[in-house]
């Protein structure tokens, strides 16, 4: 999908948009380095806390839709009980956040908010959340494969305004209405983006696409995946070095599943809470009965493999279930991370 | 309109002691409201404090005060058994119902064999009260039920009265013997090969605990009812009803929206590795 608009930006007004875009909405989530050099998506106070060359963050912003933890309502009273949906009207721009967790991201409102039952909490996060994105001028991250998923280095769509780096201009696209009034508020800085431009950036983004990795695993597990041409020894190697910690879906993008609880409060009022949960925990699938349909690694690994990679699931949530961001990589301790998988899946073959 | 996530206050009117482990709850919704159900469909039931679980629905129908749920109690499970130790005149939540149901409509004109293995029975139940409301639509009627010994034996008053009628075959068996018992002894499938059945025109209803479906397969198969014919409701551990929490999904289906009725060709499909 083209653009609603395009716009040049000179590089050295950047703190200048941050600055202003501050005031666009309550609260502000931008890449944010803390003192012992982690970086988070965070809220932003002041545009010198915000940081765009990073190395992808360990967790996603798209807990900003999607949280950890959040409360789904609160009972209070007995007779009869009496239920409080939480409220926030708060809006939120997200800052700065990379091309392959806007596509997350898109994967995500297809998933919440589309088809029969639409997910109330995620919707109504997300119909106040405005998304400005930075496209990668080079490999953002040593462990990130965007090539092979399709997601980068500049999104083609999800975003409100994306800004691209060319030397020491932006490309300003503006995704959406809502990109529009977003630069409205930028007019004065805002200049018109010649064809050049719009072709340099195009050019050095097919530049870096062939520079990244390029080695045709995920195609070939999503083929074999959804064929059902993996064999049980693969699953059983990838189970035996999964750890079950479940990380690799708390630092992902895309990972949408979650779990139910009720905490008691010290006055008597019981929170639903719902938070993020990982199919590669044993108790995933584990009833009151203690029956457990799923209840070996290997078995939990081939159902986040499928989830992800079958066509079977692209075909219903339109998209592959990663995005290429890499985080992944960084957290899987028995290096069964998604490019390791997809590898071991093809040379299988 | 309420968000999907948020119950309904039901009351609890009644409850009914099945067996040692059993119990059904009569429920009734507050402010007058209503609730529509088809058999086979599933409520979300929350025990405030404890949590939220899946219960198929024990009763069926338009606009209805509330509804029966019949729950095995297990000593692990935070709502089966906060459910249970619940006194009548107790609040709970209610969300639903969802999933698909049983497809009645393919049901009629065809001859019925009713397969429960213990409390696979509690889904099927409101099914065959809607076949016995509507007795004329259907052919043959046949339940087999299967349980361990006779104290697990669920809903004695309405097997009395399914095995007093001349239009109703239906035949319990205990899983080893007890003094208690005259009846057949041996797994519910040891009830086929004695049955008089036209596969053709049979749909079979087989609803159990998952060890009992490969020999309840192979059995229809021998009396010549193809996959297609073969109906199921399926249970899986569940966090919403409506999709998104991911806990219930096998393969690309997942069993609150898809299902939790599926035939066993569409079963076929969803075997995990």
């Amino acid at each position: 999908m083209p653009p609603l608009a395009t716009y040049s930006l000179p590089a050295d007004k950047l703190e200048e948009v941050a600055d202003r875009l501050l005031t666009c909405a309550d609260r502000v989530i931008g890449p944010v380095r803390t003192p012992p050099g982690d970086l988070f998506f965070d809220v932003v106070r002041s545009v010198n806390e915000i940081e765009l060359q990073y190395g992808n963050s360990l967790l996603p912003p798209t807990t900003a839709l999607f949280p950890m933890a959040e409360e789904i309502f609160s009972v209070v009273g007995g007779t009869p009980p009496v239920i409080r949906a939480p409220r926030s009207d708060a809006s939120c721009l997200l800052f700065g956040i990379r091309p392959c967790d806007v596509a997350a991201i898109q994967r995500l409102d297809h998933f919440f908010l589309d088809g029969e039952f639409k997910d109330d909490l995620y919707a109504a996060r997300r119909s106040r959340t405005a998304i400005v994105a930075v496209a990668c001028s080079q490999k953002a991250d040593a462990r990130c494969f965007c090539s092979c998923c399709d997601t980068g280095p500049f999104a083609k769509t999800g975003y409100d305004l994306q800004l691209s780096l060319v030397d020491d201009t932006y490309l300003v696209e503006v995704g959406t209405e809502q990109g529009r009034r977003l630069a409205q508020r930028l007019s004065d800085l805002l200049g018109v983006a010649d064809d050049d431009l719009i072709l340099e950036r195009e050019r050095r983004a097919q530049e870096l696409f062939t520079e990244l990795e390029q080695k045709g695993n995920m195609p070939s597990a999503i083929r074999r995946i959804t064929g059902e041409a993996v064999s049980q020894a693969v699953w059983e190697r990838i189970g035996g070095r999964c750890m079950g910690c479940g990380g690799c879906s708390f630092v992902c993008p895309v990972c949408s599943c979650f779990y139910v609880i009720d905490q008691t409060l010290p006055d008597g009022t019981v929170q639903r809470i719902r938070a993020q949960d990982s199919c590669r925990l044993a108790g995933y699938t584990r009833e009151a009965s203690g029956h457990n349909p799923r209840a070996l690694p290997s078995q939990r690994a081939a159902r986040y493999s499928y989830h992800k990679l079958s066509y079977r699931y692209i075909e219903r949530e339109g998209t592959q279930g990663c995005v290429g961001c890499g985080r992944c990589v960084t957290v899987c301790l028995g290096g069964v991370h998604m490019p390791a998988v997809t590898e071991m899946i093809r040379r299988e073959a | 309109m309420r968000g999907a996530y948020l119950p309904n206050i039901a009351v609890i009117e009644s409850i009914r002691e099945e067996t040692p482990s059993e119990k059904t709850f009569t429920l009734r919704l507050l402010d007058g409201a209503t609730i529509s159900c088809i058999p086979g469909q599933f409520i979300m039931l929350s025990v405030f404090g404890r949590g939220e679980a899946p219960f198929c629905v024990g009763t069926a129908g338009q606009d209805m005060p509330g509804l029966d749920i019949t729950v095995r109690c297990y000593p692990e499970g935070q709502v089966t058994a906060g459910l249970h130790s619940l006194q009548p005149g107790a609040y709970v939540g209610l969300r639903g119902p969802f999933g698909n149901g049983f497809d009645v409509d393919a049901l009629h004109g065809k001859d019925i064999l009713f397969v429960a293995g213990g409390i696979g029975l509690v889904p099927i139940r409101p099914l065959i009260h809607y076949v016995l409301a509507e007795r004329n639509r259907f052919g043959q009627l046949t339940l087999l039920y299967g349980f361990r010994q006779p104290s697990e034996m669920l809903y004695r008053d309405e097997l009395a009265a399914w095995r007093a009628r001349d239009d109703f075959d239906v035949q319990l068996t205990i899983d080893e013997p007890h003094p208690d018992w005259e009846g057949p002894v041996g797994v519910v499938t040891t009830l086929f090969p004695d049955l008089q059945i036209k596969a053709s025109n049979t749909k079979a209803i087989i609803v159990g605990p998952p060890v009992m479906y490969p020999f309840v397969v192979a059995e229809c198969r021998k009396k010549g009812i193809t996959d297609e014919d073969m109906i199921f409701s399926l249970e899986r551990y569940m966090k919403c009803g409506i999709g998104k929490c991911g806990h219930c999904a096998i393969k690309h289906k997942y069993v609150c929206t898809d299902g939790p009725v599926f035939t066993y060709a569409e079963m076929r499909e969803m075997a995990e590795p």
